[in-house]
């Protein structure tokens, strides 16, 4: 180990389809909204790229509350997709967007196809915009999200469509963990055109106040995200990466439970190319930093040049 | 440029913060003093009456053990001068209720331990556009703190009268800021110097309690619309007031009523505390509102305490769907 300090800085640079990454470090898609609600608290220009809140076609108000919940090492949230609309993120979020140093990726979400694919097409439009992130996995709201995201056949229509509104675009399925077969919707992702996948959203959940006998969260289940589904994601990524994408060299986005390199590190030897911090980073934004720095150390540690070594590592 | 945002005062950040002091205030309750040094204190030194933190009562850095996972939000109950050989630094007071595994670690804490805090956030109380307007101030149990940095504020801004309204379950709950001795059962509705916070910005003040243990037995509500009516000179006052739910929305009616300006600082179950995770949402009416709207992404209906808020004028909430959620 003492020998290594004459290594050069170790690359922590990852490929994501065509798109570039300085770093492996991803924001998971809501936890950090439009970006500059964190510029206060913490350097994001430390990030290898950024994924914004979802987009849907009009603007949503979102669940009624109460809409989160702590839980042991864990957050339940049921928001709804409460976001601007398709317009007033185009006028009023996306110029700081831009202004960005690294490779911003918009997620998008809605209720039906026409509309997945009439946000994608006019988001494809914009030059700063580096990649889509197509949300077919929200466990939150009645219509779009979730029932997309559990038929594989679904799956297939959806990201075809899409995929051929937007061709030269990256493209990046959010899959969910509430399905029995994980791999049925990665395979079904990546035959319609996926380029990337990211894994995993929130695990459906629900917490019931037992005075009132009723459900704590407005929409009665949530998603929950945090620590404790570290263990369940970190599994889902590995399933994924042997069984479907080392085959076919797509890559994958591991998140759930991210909020230090260790963590990040695990889902980067299951098989994850690049990952995802969420929930950790809306509760402390500085953690962004300290991950990014983290990696650097393990590389040197352990005498890797690039960190693209190490994915899928896992003996 | 990077100069240039390195020099100018952060509006708010994520700071260290030490623990000077914790002493008691009521039953069940205590009081946090922080001290804030450099940027913290610069940054804080601009935070107005109504702003809150947001705490992490764990240690972050301790990845083994993630719990209680978010940050919990108090209100700031003051701001001090950090003394003579501290001159730039500042005391940050905090009030809070142990309810919960935040606040027992929080309790467990000693004096120099060091605290991760983000802050000064949200929107704290306008002060009045009228500097001679007498200021009416109603805090409600643990709607108390800000109550009293806006007493402060208010003082050392010379705007004109105030009174401060104190309304708790019970006598002990105020045990440890309450001076008895300047009750009496003769004239409870005359502000005297009953609470050490208030007395501070020399605030007169009237306690109403829920059991009539100390001072006027009823809500503050109640005490309120007494007060106002057999003192008419305060009906052109505006109303400042924090606590529970139902205590303000009887303060907005009243107000309403008496077609008097009112500013309310609404409490909600908050996780991010910035406004990126959209969790505390409260009800507003969707009009004449636009003025606030910049930051956080718009709805027709909801509005976030944690960054439109936590202080919204009466007017502007929707009660009915605000007490459907509870």
């Amino acid at each position: 180990m003492v020998g290594k300090s004459n290594n050069p800085e170790p690359d922590l640079a990852v490929q994501l389809g065509s798109v570039r990454l300085a770093n492996p470090l991803l924001t998971a898609s809501g936890t950090c909204g439009y970006a500059f609600e964190l510029n206060d608290f913490g350097d994001i220009s430390q990030l290898g790229g950024f994924v914004t809140k979802s987009i849907t076609l009009e603007v949503r108000e979102g669940n009624p509350p109460q809409r989160t919940f702590e839980t042991t090492a864990g957050m339940l949230n049921a928001i709804g997709l409460a976001n601007v609309g398709l317009e007033r993120f185009c006028e009023e979020k996306l110029p700081l967007l831009k202004r960005m140093p690294m490779p911003v990726f918009v997620n998008v979400a809605g209720k039906t196809i026409d509309e997945y694919v009439a946000v994608c097409r006019r988001l494809n439009e914009i030059e700063h915009i580096s990649g889509l992130e197509i949300n077919i996995s929200c466990p939150n709201v009645k219509q779009g999200g979730i029932t997309f995201g559990t038929e594989p056949r679904a799956i297939n229509e959806l990201v075809g469509a899409v995929r051929q509104s937007c061709p030269g675009t990256l493209l990046i399925v959010k899959l969910t963990p509430n399905i029995t077969d994980i791999t049925v919707a990665a395979r079904a992702a990546i035959e319609a055109g996926a380029d990337a996948l990211s894994l995993v959203n929130t695990f459906l959940g629900m917490a019931i106040d037992i005075e009132t006998k009723e459900p704590v969260l407005g929409n009665r289940t949530g998603g929950l995200s945090g620590p404790a589904i570290k263990p369940m994601a970190v599994y889902m990524v590995n399933r994924v990466y042997e069984q479907v994408t080392r085959g076919t060299g797509v890559p994958i986005i591991g998140m759930g439970g991210i909020s230090c390199a260790a963590d990040a590190l695990e889902f980067i030897i299951a098989g994850a190319t690049a990952v995802a911090v969420g929930t950790a980073a809306m509760i402390d934004p500085q953690c962004i930093a300290g991950i990014v720095e983290g990696l650097k150390q393990y590389l040197s540690r352990h005498g890797l040049t690039c960190i693209s070594q190490l994915t899928g590592t896992l003996r | 440029m990077e100069n240039k945002t390195k020099k100018a005062t952060p509006r708010r950040g994520e700071y260290t913060a030490r623990v000077i002091e914790q002493r008691k205030f009521g039953v069940g309750h205590k009081i946090l003093c922080l001290e804030l040094e450099g940027t913290a204190a610069k940054c804080f030194g601009r935070a107005r009456a109504g702003q809150f933190v947001q705490i992490a009562c764990r240690d972050l850095a301790d990845q083994r053990r993630p719990v209680p996972l978010l940050r919990r939000p108090f209100s700031i109950a003051g701001l001090h001068p950090g003394g003579p050989d501290k001159q730039d630094c500042l005391s940050l007071e905090i009030i809070y209720r142990i309810i919960g595994p935040g606040t027992k670690w929080l309790e467990r804490c000693l004096s120099g331990d060091i605290l991760n805090i983000l802050g000064p956030l949200g929107n704290g109380f306008t002060l009045g556009q009228d500097p001679k307007k007498r200021a009416i101030l109603l805090g409600g149990g643990i709607g108390l703190p800000p109550m009293f940095f806006l007493a402060d504020q208010l003082a050392q801004s010379g705007y004109g009268e105030r009174v401060a309204f104190a309304g708790a379950r019970m006598k002990s709950h105020l045990e440890g800021t309450i001076d008895t001795r300047t009750i009496s059962s003769q004239d409870l509705l005359t502000p005297q110097m009953h609470l050490e916070q208030f007395k501070r910005s020399n605030t007169g003040c009237i306690i109403a309690t829920d059991d009539g243990s100390a001072g006027y037995c009823g809500n503050i509500t109640q005490v309120l619309e007494e007060f106002l009516e057999k003192n008419s000179q305060w009906q052109e006052g505006q109303i400042y007031a924090c606590g529970p739910d139902a205590m303000l929305k009887a303060v907005a009616e009243l107000a309403l009523k008496r077609d008097m300006p009112c500013q309310l600082c609404l409490e909600a179950y908050m996780a991010c505390g910035i406004g990126v995770c959209q969790s505390c949402v409260v009800p507003v009416q969707n009009s004449n509102n636009s003025a606030e709207e910049e930051n956080s992404p718009e709805t027709k209906q909801y509005k976030l305490v944690c960054t439109h808020g936590p202080v919204f004028d009466a007017r502007s909430i929707v009660w009915d769907k605000l007490e459907a959620k509870d």
